[in-house]
């Protein structure tokens, strides 16, 4: 391993994430490589005062009314949810209704895909370069299953790998970890 | 049984008592990191209600597959990504959140506390996900395996990010 690449493998050297094979091509290095061994130690200092940035105490007053706020704004959302699920699940029924003879219907998985995700999909965000996604709120877990089987098949997918992820349970996410399959999914899809 | 569990199942027996219990225990950490996301306070308030709101509305969804602390972690991460959306496209408000570091010299040699505040802009300049990552992995101390729970990616995407994330942090402090 070379000095430079090692240099930008320290934030993980330092957290003891770097992977066994990694880990044992660094440490030989260390004990004589004075630039590595230079940079280690900025890195910790880095560290040292990225952990020491401390974010305000809350104001008393928010914590105070906090435990009240939520009680309440939560109660009374409930009402409210009551009354929008009686109306969700009436146009749910109507959409997996529609949905269902669109898939009967009409001939052409990309089509199908095509416009599903555009009445579906409603955020794309951070395309940085590692990855990027889609994410489709409130879908159910077969849905969702068949969503990306659509997509795995309809796509030119070899070089990247598709998951799905739920991270809280509200938002679903497609993650596309190939830059350039996923723009081609966002020039195609949207 | 932990005692978040064992407070939230006392909670969906009835308890709203377990539930104050849970906020007082997690107010401040995603009080916390809501500020270390957003950078205001008046933001990281606004957060902090809405997690607990649909912690409270939809905890009888959670299905424990992960700690308590890892799924509040993931809802405050949504919000977070929620309001520095909305944000990013006001430009008043994104002066609060995403600071403007006029210094250009990083070679100078920095007090302490300057080399603090230049990170904490700098930290602010982060894009959404390295900066996320960042924190949860410093501030936190969450594993990389939390972590990729908690923002809905793959272990290798957080390291990665995380990896990129400091070494810009690096960069900005001019080492």
């Amino acid at each position: 391993m070379k000095t430079e690449r090692a240099i930008k493998l320290i934030p993980l050297y330092l957290t003891g994430d770097l992977n066994h094979k990694k880990k044992l091509e660094f440490e030989k290095l260390l004990p004589t490589d004075e630039k590595l061994n230079r940079e280690i130690e900025k890195a910790r200092e880095i560290f040292g005062m990225i952990s020491s940035i401390e974010s305000p105490v809350p104001r008393r007053q928010f914590e105070q009314a906090l435990v009240r706020t939520v009680m309440t704004a939560s109660s009374h959302r409930s009402v409210f949810s009551f009354k929008l699920i009686t109306v969700a699940a009436s146009v749910i029924f109507l959409l997996v209704a529609g949905f269902t003879f669109f898939l009967t219907q009409r001939p052409g998985r990309i089509e199908q895909t095509q416009e599903w995700l555009v009445n579906n999909i409603n955020k794309i965000e951070n395309i940085n370069g590692y990855s990027s996604y889609l994410s489709i709120d409130y879908i159910s877990d077969e849905k969702l299953q068949d969503v990306h089987s659509q997509i795995k098949e309809s796509l030119p997918l070899e070089n990247a790998s598709l998951s799905i992820y739920s991270s809280s349970g509200f938002d679903w996410e497609f993650y596309l970890e190939d830059e350039d399959v996923s723009k081609k999914v966002l020039d195609n899809y949207l | 049984m932990n005692d978040d569990t064992l407070l939230i199942d006392k909670f969906l027996e009835g308890d709203d008592t377990a539930f104050e219990k849970l906020i007082e225990k997690y107010r401040r950490m995603i009080y916390g990191l809501s500020y270390r996301m957003l950078g205001s306070a008046e933001f990281a308030e606004d957060v902090t209600q809405q997690v607990f709101i649909k912690v409270f509305q939809n905890v009888s969804k959670f299905k424990r597959k992960s700690s308590f602390k890892t799924w509040i972690y993931a809802i405050t991460m949504n919000e977070c990504r929620a309001t520095y959306r909305k944000l990013s496209k006001d430009t008043e408000a994104s002066d609060d959140v995403l600071p403007a570091d006029d210094r250009d010299t990083p070679e100078e040699t920095y007090t302490l506390e300057e080399s603090k505040k230049i990170l904490k802009d700098a930290m602010g300049k982060l894009p959404f996900k390295q900066k996320a990552v960042v924190a949860l992995r410093i501030n936190e101390e969450l594993s990389f395996k939390e972590i990729s729970r908690t923002m809905g990616i793959s272990v290798n995407a957080a390291k990665v990010n995380f990896q990129h994330g400091f070494n810009k942090l690096k960069e900005a402090i001019g080492s």
